[in-house]
């Protein structure tokens, strides 16, 4: 779907960000960007979105690819949601910045709403919902423009645990659905373990990629129990132990 | 402890009432000096007609300048966070009109506006805009970051972001610069009745005051300013009460 040839990018402030990053991310994956807080992480995703770019190396997507308005979901640390605007109206925002109106998207966002558990929460309002609901409306937000690209900035380190294995269940499963592209960042190995299909490890200063794990997990529902899962997380505390300079 | 919380102002505004009066009363002050609270009221009483029309005429004059404060330093504001240009061309000016006495200028605002009672909302206006134009520009200003990339992403254009999320991102700023506002053109109205009065017109609360200095009617005088202190603790609470009731309905309120 897209590749990038040693991307780098150095702030003004002289920090480099991403040093010599070349991957490729193909249609369908769920990759997963693991690293501790600081090492380029969010940088590449915004420069996967467009919202920043490279000074060096470059973006190539393939034919076709190339993302227009509305084809790059978003997903924040923080829901981030219009305050002022019940669920279906947050939802309704890309469609309604592309133009739409919401009389003909009543369906989309209902569905996509329901697909995310709120059904029956269409006109609460951000403040009278929880944590973890407003997560899943902002993830409805992103998915409503049916984007070519899910990408998603640790978008559950904020929730306690219950909440989180709940929202990486949905996730999981909506992806195995839909089979949308997600770049997902985040920096704790269970959550990288459970969710990939493949697992980018990164390490700090300047952010590189320093390791590339497969994950050939079933891709069942009732993965958190499987051996190969508890397996798959070893595998990947290893391999961080390995690349990660000591602090 | 809340219910304490909620009467304590109340019980210690009547203990000093009380502390007032028995001292007037004990020490024997005179009247011209110091009236007794009692004593206020009376005059108050005796003089009721012509004060509650003064207050009438002062707070025509405030609500006129507060929603003139209101349009204007909203314009300006957003006219700032539209072009930079605008930015740098007004905010100096906004300041040196901020930093100018109202008292200072206010003899040549009366000369030039012909009509008395504009002059006075000009006065006034001038006192009030700048908590309106300074809170919303800095609400403007103040966009989550996040929320402005979202919009970005979707191809927002620059109307619907102003619209969409920059102007309602701003209103919770816009009604704390409202609150401020209206106190300060109460006070633009009185500083500006003041100059008027002396030039013959003298309509508001202001015209009282001063009359009841010249003739030495001090309590007349007082109870001029109670009244005048009573509008301003009005305002302030009237427009609180209006950002919560917004902010509630507008759903940021939490």
């Amino acid at each position: 779907m897209l590749r990038l040839t040693s991307v780098g990018r150095r702030f003004e402030n002289g920090v480099v960000a991403l040093a010599g990053i070349t991957t490729q991310i193909d249609r369908g994956e769920f990759v997963v960007l693991l690293g501790p807080s600081g090492c380029g992480k969010s940088t590449m995703l915004r420069i996967l979105s467009g919202l920043d770019a490279p000074d060096s190396g470059a973006l190539t997507w393939d034919d076709g690819a190339r993302p227009g308005p509305g084809d790059i979901g978003f997903v924040f640390q923080d829901a981030t949601l219009l305050p002022w605007a019940s669920a279906e109206q947050n939802v309704f925002l890309p469609l309604r910045l592309a133009g739409k109106r919401f009389d003909a998207s009543r369906a989309v966002i209902r569905d996509t709403l329901a697909q995310l558990g709120l059904a029956g929460f269409e006109h609460a309002k951000p403040a009278a919902l929880s944590g973890g609901m407003r997560m899943r409306v902002a993830i409805a937000r992103a998915l409503v423009s049916c984007p070519k690209l899910l990408l998603m900035d640790e978008p559950f380190a904020a929730l306690d645990e219950f909440t989180r294995h709940r929202l990486q269940d949905d996730l999981h499963a909506l992806w195995r659905e839909a089979r949308t592209t997600v770049v997902f960042v985040t920096h704790s190995i269970y959550e990288a373990a459970y969710l990939a299909s493949r697992i980018l490890v990164m390490t700090p200063r300047p952010g590189r990629i320093a390791a590339e794990i497969s994950c050939a997990l079933a891709e069942a529902a009732d993965r958190r129990t499987d051996p190969a899962y508890a397996d798959l997380v070893a595998e990947v505390t290893e391999t961080l132990h390995a690349v990660m300079p000591a602090c | 402890m809340l219910t304490m919380e909620r009467t304590a102002p109340v019980a210690f505004g009547v203990l000093a009432l009380i502390i007032w009066q028995g001292a007037v009363s004990l020490m024997q002050v005179p009247a011209y000096v110091l009236p007794s609270p009692i004593a206020i009221l009376a005059a108050f009483w005796s003089d009721h007609d012509s004060l509650l029309l003064s207050l009438l005429s002062t707070l025509a004059v405030t609500a006129a300048a507060l929603i003139a404060a209101a349009s204007l330093g909203m314009v300006l504001a957003l006219a700032m966070a539209v072009s930079r240009l605008a930015r740098a061309a007004i905010q100096p000016w906004a300041v040196v009109l901020q930093v100018t006495p109202v008292v200072a200028i206010a003899p040549l605002i009366i000369i030039w506006v012909d009509q008395q009672f504009a002059a006075l909302v000009v006065c006034a206006t001038i006192v009030a805009f700048f908590p309106v134009l300074s809170n919303t520009a800095a609400g403007l200003a103040a966009t989550p970051p996040e929320l402005a990339d979202l919009f970005r992403l979707n191809g927002a254009t620059r109307c619907q972001t102003l619209f969409l999320l920059r102007l309602p991102a701003a209103l919770p700023y816009f009604l704390a610069g409202l609150r401020i506002a209206g106190t300060l053109a109460l006070v633009g109205a009185v500083v500006a009745e003041f100059v008027a009065s002396s030039g013959g017109f003298a309509a508001g609360l202001a015209g009282r005051i001063l009359e009841a200095g010249y003739r030495l009617e001090i309590p007349r005088m007082f109870a001029a300013l109670t009244l005048l202190a009573i509008a301003g603790i009005v305002i302030y609470a009237a427009l609180g009460s209006f950002e919560r009731v917004i902010l509630r309905r507008f759903g940021a309120g939490s």
